[in-house]
């Protein structure tokens, strides 16, 4: 860092700015600023991600102490699929769609020889593939070939081999695979892949699997709305981020196949949340199993996922409780939006707020930014339907 | 019969409607006093900050005549006495009448709870209080009631007012049993306000608040002579409404604009 000018001087505002900020919303409510290019700077940092690591794979994220981590192949998987989209927005504007391809061929060259995706960023040791991981790349390549660019339905179908392979009877998968040796509510998102490459590649035998795993998944929530194993790794809390993880999936599942209960299980939890959201000055990181707060800070990251949940759910179900509250949660998330001067900040969103929060201190992963685009793209689509 | 009316803010409140129902009560032979919570100024200005923003300020200025866009009116003119009239307080009211006021910083708050046994009301009236805790609402002897400004069971929660014009429902006023749910109890009045031709969300609210005071009145009277009808809710016969994103607001405001 001391030999970074820029990053030495750009580190300190950046803490005091977010500690001034705290102080300040003990009395005064935070009124979101919503700048009419935040959706155009995030996509400008995502790009910026994929040129710090020499355009192989989008980097994992930028680190006010150590600078740009490497390529992160989980989530460069579906930071393509943001790229994609943005582009259609933008009448297919050829340059993110050349990067989306670049992201989805780097992807081929990475993926292991059973199918699967590794863990961590590139250059982990040793190296094993991972359940969700693969999930997130094989959203990646169905978005690719959705979109009309072929050549990636055969690293999809082995990575969707592989997932119905590895999975048990119960619908979880093997340990060996699984991050921390864990079950996850989480890899609700794997099972969404799942289904959507079922449905492109007609394969049964994965849409079967997929069921089971979200049934499972249904199969770990409480009366309240509590999902056990809700977590990264033992003797945590469920964080923001791992819920809306798991409600996206089980949503997006819903979407595709009707499957009424996983709707109910979202509705479910959703109503406790914007609850939270609506009476807290903001959605903190974790909760505990009778949903109290379990941290001081905010995973934006979580903020924004959850946000985009509860869009997409006004979508589908057409109630407008889920309109108000996607609208705030992802304005309270983008409202941390970095937009000054300095490149490797500008446009994206950190990990926590305040900067030093426990998710990813002083860090601003590339799937923070990722999802506050996705979610911006909701944000404006849903507006536009409700002027109507 | 002894009443309590129960509020918050006197520094910002709308406090008209308010003193209807306390003199209507009064009139009927009610005992009344009143209980405020949030009485320091400053706990005031952080809650309504949270709650409203920036238009807190407006409206304190507007009540206490100190803002520069009050219109100004004649001396000696009923306009004058319509805004002094507005402008008194609910306590400020009770106490120039003589009721007993109760200010306590939260309805919760353990001296507040002792305030309220010893005073040992038949009813409690919520009218624009802070959310009562379940130890509030056993002391009473006959129920706590509230007019709720939406027509329940659909719209509990808060703005149900814009929620029942975003969807194209007239808005009203319904007075129910409080209990520890959020306005799911007994429902013992309800009424239809006319959303007529040129109606913004302002008048709207004044044709709220006005219905308000009459419905409170009848239903403590009511409850007082054992003639009230309590229709039980559904837990599934309606959703909570919170806080009205200003993007849909603006397109209520605009809906309610283009009316003919």
């Amino acid at each position: 860092m001391l030999r970074d000018p820029a990053r030495l001087a750009a580190v300190p505002a950046i803490v005091a700015r977010d500690a001034a900020q705290i102080a300040a919303r003990t009395v005064f409510p935070a009124e979101p600023a919503m700048r009419a290019d935040r959706l155009d700077l995030a996509i400008d940092w995502l790009c910026r991600t994929h040129d710090a690591t020499g355009r192989q794979g989008s980097s994992k994220g930028f680190s006010l102490l150590h600078g740009w981590f490497p390529a992160y192949p989980e989530t460069t998987g579906y930071v393509l699929g943001t790229l994609l989209e943005y582009a259609a927005r933008r009448g297919g504007r050829e340059d993110l769609v050349q990067r989306a391809r670049e992201m989805g061929d780097w992807e081929c060259s990475v993926q292991e020889p059973d199918g699967g995706i590794m863990q961590g960023q590139i250059g982990t040791t040793p190296r094993r593939s991972i359940v969700f991981n693969t999930g997130q790349v094989l959203h990646g390549w169905v978005d690719l070939e959705e979109a009309g660019h072929s050549g990636y339905d055969e690293a999809a179908a082995r990575a969707g081999r592989f997932l119905t392979d590895e999975m048990g009877a119960d619908g979880t998968w093997n340990a060996a695979v699984q991050y921390s040796g864990l079950a996850h509510t989480y890899d609700s998102r794997v099972a969404w892949a799942m289904l959507r490459w079922a449905r492109r590649s007609g394969d049964e035998s994965v849409e079967d699997a997929a069921r089971r795993q979200l049934d499972w998944v249904c199969s770990r929530q409480r009366a309240n709305g509590w999902f056990d194993d809700c977590v990264f790794k033992l003797g945590t809390t469920p964080s923001t981020h791992a819920i809306a993880y798991t409600l996206r999936g089980l949503l997006e599942s819903h979407a595709i196949v009707s499957e009424e209960r996983w709707l109910e299980a979202v509705v479910r939890t959703s109503e406790v949340l914007i609850r939270k959201l609506e009476v807290l000055p903001r959605l903190v990181a974790n909760y505990d199993d009778d949903w109290k707060p379990a941290a001081s800070h905010s995973c934006l990251t979580g903020t924004v996922q959850l946000g985009g949940v509860w869009l997409r759910l006004y979508q589908v179900t057409g109630d407008a409780r889920w309109l108000n509250a996607g609208l705030k949660a992802v304005e309270q998330g983008a409202a941390r939006q970095e937009t000054g001067p300095w490149a490797a900040t500008r446009g994206a969103i950190a990990g926590s707020f305040p900067v030093w929060g426990r998710y990813a201190p002083l860090q601003y992963p590339n799937w923070a930014t990722k999802f506050m685009a996705d979610s911006l793209m909701l944000h404006d689509d849903c507006l536009a339907a409700a002027e109507r | 019969m002894k009443a309590m009316l129960v509020s918050r803010y006197p520094r910002v409140d709308t406090p008209g409607w308010k003193r209807q129902v306390a003199s209507e009560l009064r009139d009927a032979g009610i005992e009344v006093e009143v209980l405020y919570s949030r009485s320091s100024l400053a706990d005031q200005a952080r809650a309504g900050l949270q709650e409203e923003g920036l238009g807190v300020f407006k409206r304190y200025l507007a009540l206490r005549g100190g803002s520069p866009a009050a219109p100004t009116v004649a001396p000696g003119s009923a306009a004058l006495a319509a805004a002094e009239n507005a402008a008194q307080s609910l306590a400020g009211w009770a106490g120039e009448h003589g009721l007993a006021v109760h200010r306590y910083d939260r309805l919760g708050d353990d001296d507040a709870l002792a305030a309220v046994r010893a005073s040992a009301p038949d009813l409690l009236l919520l009218t624009g209080s802070d959310i009562a805790p379940a130890s509030l609402l056993s002391i009473p002897r006959v129920a706590t009631i509230n007019a709720h400004y939406g027509l329940l069971p659909r719209y509990r929660g808060m703005n149900v007012t814009e929620w029942s014009l975003y969807h194209g429902d007239p808005p009203g006023v319904t007075v129910h049993i409080v209990d520890p749910g959020i306005d799911t109890g007994d429902i013992l009045l309800r009424e239809e306000i006319p959303c007529e031709p040129g109606a913004t969300l302002e008048s709207l609210r004044k044709l709220h608040q006005a219905a308000a005071a009459r419905l409170l009145v009848t239903a403590a009277l009511q409850l007082r002579d054992g003639t009230e009808q309590r229709t039980p809710q559904r837990a599934d016969e309606g959703h909570q409404y919170y806080r009205m994103h200003r993007a849909l607001r603006a397109r209520v405001e605009r809906d309610l604009a283009q009316r003919t």
